[in-house]
């Protein structure tokens, strides 16, 4: 199944800028250091890259390396992944 | 189609850090040693004795700062991406927190100094995380020794 989001903000600098349309999947398969989009119960819909992945839970970080967030401080459930990035439109 | 948006967060409670606290910590650590030194104290004056321990135990609050300070700098801020781009950071933190204890339990310039090599490294590691250059400059007081400052435009 694919979507599409608007990203927003600057966290993910290079590689992705605030206002870029990404197009994602969860029919492939997710990798760390993959792009994904997912759900997080504080902040909502994210995007981050994925640091570590082990047993159903992923650790997240920015790209950009002068930002930070609590996103990337807490474990998240597989489960929250909406798709994984595949392409920037 | 609706598009919805995908948040790249970036946020924190605080975000002010700034290892220059850990440098002027680690500076006066010498600076006292070297107070008690030239000072040449009576331990058999009651004034004397007084004012050693004063300087005692501002050099052991400041050695305590440097380790406080430290572990915040390295426990809030640097996250994954930082530690992933500088892996050496634990144990440089690790040796800090030791040479702290060495300067609280000595009068020693030279574990003091040591100190002050180790956090200048720190505060390079740090500000490389924010891709900001740094000089190493004497600093413009009390022991006058190398300090690493930004270089902010």
């Amino acid at each position: 199944m694919f979507h599409y989001f608007k990203i927003k903000g600057n966290s993910m600098l290079p590689s992705l800028e605030s206002g870029d349309l990404v197009m994602t999947s969860n029919l492939v398969e997710i990798k760390r250091n993959d792009i994904v989009v997912f759900n997080d119960a504080s902040y909502g819909i994210v995007v981050k890259r994925i640091s570590s992945l082990e047993e159903g839970y992923l650790k997240v970080k920015s790209d950009n390396l002068k930002t930070d967030s609590p996103v990337c401080t807490k474990l998240h459930s597989k489960e929250n992944i909406i798709g994984k990035v595949i392409s920037v439109l | 189609m609706k598009i919805e948006e995908a948040l790249a967060h970036c946020d924190i409670p605080c975000k002010i850090y700034d290892p220059i606290v850990i440098q002027i910590a680690a500076l006066t650590v010498v600076r006292i040693i070297d107070i008690i030194e030239e000072k040449k104290l009576d331990s058999s004056k009651s004034e004397d004795c007084a004012e050693l321990a004063r300087l005692t135990l501002e050099k052991e609050n400041q050695a305590r700062i440097v380790k406080d300070e430290t572990r915040i700098i390295w426990g809030d801020y640097f996250k994954d991406p930082q530690i992933e781009a500088f892996p050496d950071v634990h144990s440089l933190v690790h040796s800090i927190m030791l040479q702290s204890s060495k300067c609280k339990q000595s009068l020693s310039r030279e574990n003091a100094e040591k100190l002050v090599s180790l956090v200048n490294e720190f505060s390079e590691i740090f500000w490389k995380t924010k891709e900001v250059e740094t000089s190493r400059v004497t600093a413009p007081y009390p022991p006058a020794l190398e300090m690493v400052v930004p270089n902010l435009s």
